[in-house]
């Protein structure tokens, strides 16, 4: 059922072909969704409907659909449902007497097996996941028979040669070539053990449902049809296992160059055995390149990362040359016929829109391809079926879809687009990823549909698709786009002993040639500048080939839909599905299919198709074609709304042209039962004559017979019949035989004669038909040689004229020579001028040569000088920073002082405030003093007075001696008095010490002080030397500084005023103290000897 | 005697078709007295052991040699068998069944076929692949084997041009008149005659 449908969804290209219009058949959609298989759907369908004429068969037969109108497209879900709006019914007349296919259709159908072998590979949502896109053009010729096709194939995702994520497999043919290969071969192609090759990343990773044994059979087998011979097997064969080898080198880094070596060459050995070289010559290629400097080759080293590398890059760059190379064998097989194809049927089978979490510059390249072929779609679905209605004069009311992708396209491809910046970031030698995706931001940064990541993600940029967002990481993709090769090695393979290995490697010539004037990188390998296109260029131009194709066919889209994510059938996830036609514009599709009018058929056509189901309407003779089809439109009495008629066409609602094929088809079937019942009758008739005839004649046999039995009995016949021989009648009768007998042998010469007389006469005729003939090919010659003759006779003219010619171009030549002896002397002239001239050029060259050397040393020089620089910078700015710490450092250190500097000028005010007391305190000692002296004179008088008394007293004394001894008594009363003086003594000295713990507390203040100060002096001059050492740097910090020194100089003076103030003050105290101390010692002298005096008084 | 003699030939001959004097008045069509004169007629030809029975197997034979032209299907419908030996009809269970068959008009007539044939011509010159004719008896519809369609080219197709073309034009008109209602009808008035 589902072919069915397909099969008449796809009548329809196959009929507008007849039109001689060229069509186009693209299937896209997800990863998985079943676009290789439709593709391979759609090849065996038209293989099998227009395949060639069978060979040696004289009937001369063709297979041709009658195909209706059908809607625009249909959307095909992968599990073999058709989307109900795609609905269409076809009239298909296919004719199935095919007498199996012919050869080229044989080969076109076993392309595919071989495509898929050395192109698909298992990935994690797809098991047979195609990795490249192609197109495939079949070519029909004048009579609508396949006439040849042609393979395209785009973006070979080489890389999976070599690595593989998890999950996934490497392309099929090398599991099938590993399992299938049989002992012998195995040797010859020198294949190991799976799991010993590094570039089998998963090692045999089976897939459920692959034999991978059965499938190289069947590759094999494939491979046969097509027209490959052992030799091709040995070489394709060859290649594979070369390319897995490969990987199995393992190089080593020497410890003290940037040499890498290959210890164990047995690897080498194998590989170089497979691909025809020299062992040596292939690691020395590797490993030490000759790099061209000027003219001289410079052999250089490479590192363990470089050689790996660059082998890497080989193994890729071979597998890819192999399956480019199959292509074209394929191709070649296809096309063997040189047949020019009147018009051609294109089917694009291409990658389907990914998002991966990272994206790479595959990616970008895929969805960039899917972004074209979304917006030829929306083209043609929207912008081109609008302008068509109004075209046709419908009323129309033009709606705009919104999906014009074309910005994000202008994003990749424009000049100063994604793709364009990547080109020019490959020119520059010192580009990075890192500085094309600045270029990219800066340049792209406010489009609408670019957008920068944050800085968190590992994602270096993204772009708005249609079917959502992507992520790409920029990493690697100069080193993508400019896919550098080993010149070296490719020369080698050039030159190969193995002719295929030659000649898949023969066009990189052209590039090899080009780079010969080329210096080299840092890499050793090449750079691709100049004559060279990079990647990005290349399939940009393929990509804009290829729409130009598709923009000059109809195209006809086959929307896949992937169901479910777990390769499960008949299971649909609504949403998934939602997702993917909300994408890819189906949804958008079918409104304005249910709005518009998808269907349209000329007037001439519907009339012609569509008058079997109104009978007898339109009248014999000429009719304009617009009022047959509004005569027949009124009889089929259609709803108003269903079809609206244009200038030349008739344009229906969906579902209407279906429901009108559906009815003639119901019509087309019942006449053509009836017209079958009608033979069925005619030959039943004649059967019924021949009954008739049969039964007639048996009745007149019956009726003798009766007529027998009743005259048998009869007395008179019996009588009549004996009677009868003995008449002489009898002998009449004899005579009669007898005659009869001669009558019949004379009939019988007769009938030979006549026979003969026949065959005569055919004989003549055929002979007068052979005269005719001869007198008609007499007629023909003649008219030949009547040419022939004239044609002479032009010629004769001719040659006359041509012998005039002649003639003057003798002379002419004779000029000529002339003039060619000047030349000539001229031409040597010339030489000589050439010869100096290359004298100079080779004088030139050799300066060249010297300015190249110069120049690569210059490079070299100028890359150690930017290093410097690049370092330079680095301390710099790293002086720079100190800089700036120090600056801080120091503007704290300031902030410091300064607070110090408050903090001191506190203490200095708390100081003087010390002071002013102590000053305060010292007046009050002063006055004390003054107080003392005054006493103190007052005293000395007194004690003047006093002595005078002593001296009289003395007298007295001795008189009161002896007064004394007698009251010594008293005087023991006294001693108690004595005692008590004492205590008050105690006390005065109490209170002197009071005073001295007084100034001992000043004289700790003063320690504290000068502790303090000490500790400040050395603060400052550490700071001092600070300053002394930023001074240089700190020009403008140093004002503040010896102002705060000055400041500080001030104040340290101010200090050292205070300082010897209180010294002094502290001395005078100390003096005075010393003075009171004395005083007070005399004081009591005095004081106990007028007491003594007293006493002596008193005893006196 | 002699005049016996010859009696016994020709005159007997001519006189065969007695047995089909019940054809002679279908001349006149329409009345349903000469209609089942004609079908019993036609019946007894088919009816092969003379008990008044037939085949329903033969029953679309008998239709067609009464001059209609029913489909297959329609056959199965009134009754009609796809294999010998299953099912026997008399002519009182015949008779309904054919007057039935002749009510059906639904059968489409040469213009109609035409028509058809047109949609294959593709020059519109009238001609068509002889090829595709074929095709389309085998292939399409109620198929015929390839036995019939050989007897029905050979009979009514022209032979095909160099170029596989036949007028299907003339094909149609020898198939619808051929051993159809009027010259059989005339074959039997001559005959009468």
């Amino acid at each position: 059922m589902f072919f069915a449908d397909f099969a008449k969804n796809l009548s329809e290209p196959l009929s507008r072909l007849s039109d001689r219009e060229d069509q186009s058949i693209l299937c896209t959609g997800e990863s998985g969704a079943g676009k290789t298989e439709n593709t391979k759907k759609v090849i065996q369908y038209l293989a099998y409907v227009a395949a060639s004429k069978p060979k040696g068969s004289g009937a001369k037969q063709k297979y041709e659909v009658a195909a209706a109108r059908s809607p625009r497209f249909g959307g095909i879900l992968s599990s073999g449902l058709i989307s109900s709006f795609g609905r269409q019914i076809e009239f298909l007349v296919a004719f199935h007497a095919l007498h199996g296919h012919g050869e080229l259709e044989q080969q076109l159908l076993q392309a595919n097996p071989i495509l898929e072998a050395f192109g698909n590979a298992k990935t994690v949502k797809n098991d047979n996941s195609s990795r490249f896109g192609k197109f495939i053009r079949i070519n029909f010729d004048a009579s609508g028979f396949i006439a040849g096709a042609n393979i395209e194939t785009y973006l070979l995702e080489k890389s999976r040669a070599i690595r593989q994520a998890k999950d996934e497999r490497t392309f099929h043919i090398f599991y099938q070539l590993l399992a299938g290969a049989t002992p012998q071969q195995k040797a010859e192609y020198i294949l190991e053990d799976p799991k010993s090759y590094p570039f089998l990343s998963n090692a045999l990773l089976p897939v459920p449902g692959i034999d991978d044994t059965a499938e190289f059979q069947a590759t094999i087998k494939s491979m046969n049809i097509m027209g490959m011979n052992q030799e091709d097997f040995n070489s394709i064969f060859r290649i594979v296992s070369a390319v897995l080898l490969f990987g199995s080198m393992q190089f080593k880094q020497e410890r003290n160059s940037d040499q890498a070596t290959l210890p164990d060459n047995t690897v080498a050995q194998k590989i170089a055995h497979l691909l025809g070289l020299s062992v040596t010559e292939m690691t020395k290629a590797f490993l030490k390149p000759r790099i061209k400097v000027g003219r001289d080759f410079v052999t250089k080293a490479q590192t363990k990362e470089q050689v790996e590398f660059s082998v890497e890059a080989i193994g890729k760059a071979c597998y890819e040359r192999l399956f480019r190379w199959l292509v074209n064998r394929i191709n070649r097989s296809l096309d063997r016929t040189k047949r020019q194809g009147a018009s051609f049927i294109g089917i694009l089978d291409m990658a389907g829109f990914e998002i991966f979490e990272l994206n790479s510059f595959e990616q970008l390249c895929i969805n960039y391809t899917n972004e074209k072929l979304q917006q030829l779609f929306n083209h043609t679905m929207f912008i081109l079926e609008q302008e068509e209605y109004q075209r046709e004069g419908i009323e129309w009311k033009f709606i705009d879809f919104g999906l014009d992708l074309q910005p994000t396209i202008d994003l990749i491809d424009k000049p100063m687009g994604i793709m364009a910046l990547l080109d020019e970031e490959c020119w520059f030698p010192k580009a990075t990823d890192k500085t094309f995706v600045e270029k990219l931001v800066s340049a792209h940064s406010v489009h609408p549909k670019f957008m920068k990541t944050d800085f968190r993600g590992v994602a270096d940029f993204a772009i708005i698709h249609y079917a959502g967002k992507v992520d790409y990481s920029a990493s690697q993709w100069l080193m993508k786009n400019m896919d550098p090769l080993n010149e070296n090695v490719v020369s080698l393979l050039q030159s190969s002993q193995d002719p295929f290995v030659c000649h898949i490697w023969k066009d990189a010539e052209i590039v090899g040639m080009a780079q010969q004037a080329m210096t080299d990188t840092q890499f050793g390998a090449r750079t691709r500048k100049g004559m060279f296109r990079t990647v990005s260029q290349l399939y940009k131009e393929q990509l804009t080939k290829l729409m130009a194709t598709l923009r000059n066919t109809n195209p006809n889209f086959v929307r896949c839909i992937i169901p479910n994510h777990e390769k499960k059938a008949g299971k649909i996830e609504a949403p998934l599905v939602l997702d993917q036609l909300r994408c890819n514009g189906v949804l958008e599709g079918i409104r304005i299919c249910r709005q518009g009018f998808p269907n349209r058929i000329p007037f001439q056509e519907f009339r012609q198709r569509y008058e079997l189901l109104t009978p007898n309407i339109i009248p014999k003779g000429f009719m304009d074609g617009k009022k047959a089809c509004e005569q027949m439109i009124d009889a089929l009495e259609l709803d108003q709304n269903l079809y609206r008629i244009g200038q030349s066409k008739i344009f229906f609602r969906a579902g209407v042209l279906a429901h009108l094929e559906e009815e003639r088809d119901y019509k087309i079937t019942d006449l053509i039962v009836n017209f079958q019942a009608f033979c069925r009758g005619y030959l039943a008739r004649r059967n019924y004559q021949k009954r008739l005839q049969q039964l007639n004649a048996i009745r007149i046999i019956q009726r003798n017979c009766a007529a027998y039995l009743k005259l048998r009995n009869w007395q008179w016949w019996r009588l009549y019949i004996k009677v009868k021989p003995l008449l002489e009648v009898t002998k009449q009768e004899e005579k009669l035989t007898q005659k009869e007998d001669e009558l019949r042998m004379i009939r019988e010469k007769l009938d030979s004669q006549l026979k003969r007389c026949q065959e005569f006469e055919q004989k003549f005729q055929q002979v007068s038909a052979e005269k005719t003939q001869l007198a008609e090919q007499l007629q023909a010659e003649l008219e030949l040689c009547a040419e022939a003759e004239e044609s002479r006779a032009r010629a004769a003219a001719r040659k006359q004229e041509l012998e005039e010619l002649l003639h003057d171009l003798e002379g002419r030549i004779e000029e000529e020579e002339e003039r060619n002896n000047t030349l000539q002397q001229e031409k040597k002239r010339l030489q000589l001028n050439i010869q100096d001239l290359e004298e100079q050029l080779e004088e030139e060259e050799g300066a060249r040569q010297k300015l190249q050397l110069e120049r690569v040393q210059c490079d070299a020089k100028l890359k150690k000088l930017e290093e410097d620089l690049a370092l330079n910078e680095d301390t710099n700015q790293k002086l720079f920073k100190e800089k700036e710490g120090k600056a801080n450092d120091l503007s704290q250190a300031l902030a410091e002082e300064e607070e110090k500097a408050k903090h001191l000028s506190k203490l200095k005010a708390k100081q003087e405030s010390a002071i002013a007391e102590l000053e305060e305190k010292l007046l009050k000692d002063h006055q004390l003093r003054q107080e003392a002296d005054r006493a103190r004179r007052k005293l000395e008088t007194e004690l003047q007075d006093v002595k005078e008394q002593l001296a009289e007293r003395k007298a007295q004394v001795e008189e009161l001696q002896i007064v004394l001894t007698k009251r010594e008594e008293e005087l023991a009363a006294a001693m108690a008095r004595v005692d008590e003086e004492g205590a008050l003594r105690a006390a005065a000295q109490k209170a002197a010490r009071e005073a001295e713990s007084a100034l001992a507390d000043a004289h700790e203040d003063l320690e504290a002080e000068r502790a303090a100060r000490t500790k400040a002096e050395k603060l400052r001059r550490d700071l001092n030397e600070e300053l002394e050492a930023l001074k240089s740097e700190l020009l403008d910090s140093l004002d503040t500084t010896a102002a705060q020194q000055e400041l500080r100089s001030k104040r340290e003076q101010e200090v050292a005023v205070l300082k010897r103030n209180l010294e002094e003050e502290t001395a005078s105290h100390e003096s005075a103290l010393a003075e009171q101390r004395h005083k007070h010692s005399q004081e009591l002298q005095a004081l106990n000897e007028q007491h003594e005096q007293i006493k002596k008084a008193k005893a006196g | 005697m002699g005049g016996g003699h010859r009696w016994f030939g020709a005159p007997v001959a001519c006189r065969i078709p007695c047995g089909n004097q019940s054809g002679k008045p279908t001349s006149s069509s329409g009345r349903p007295q000469t209609e089942i004169i004609r079908a019993s007629f036609a019946f007894s030809i088919y009816d092969f052991e003379g008990k008044g029975k037939i085949d329903a197997y033969n029953l679309g034979d008998v239709l067609r040699a009464l001059n209609s032209n029913p489909t297959l299907a329609t056959i199965e419908k009134l009754g009609g068998t796809k294999k010998k030996g299953e099912k026997q009809l008399t002519v009182e269970e015949f008779l309904p069944i054919y007057s039935q068959a002749k009510k059906d008009k639904d059968q489409g007539c040469y213009e109609d076929f035409l028509e058809c044939l047109k949609l294959y011509d593709k020059n519109e010159n009238g001609l068509m692949l002889g090829a595709e004719l074929t095709h389309t008896l085998l292939a399409l519809g109620e198929k015929l084997d390839d036995e019939q369609v050989n007897e029905v080219v050979k009979d009514c197709m022209d032979p095909e041009d160099d170029d596989g073309m036949i007028p299907y034009a003339s094909f149609l008109r020898k198939m619808c008149d051929g051993y159809g209602a009027k010259p059989a009808e005339e074959t039997e008035a001559s005959a009468e005659g």
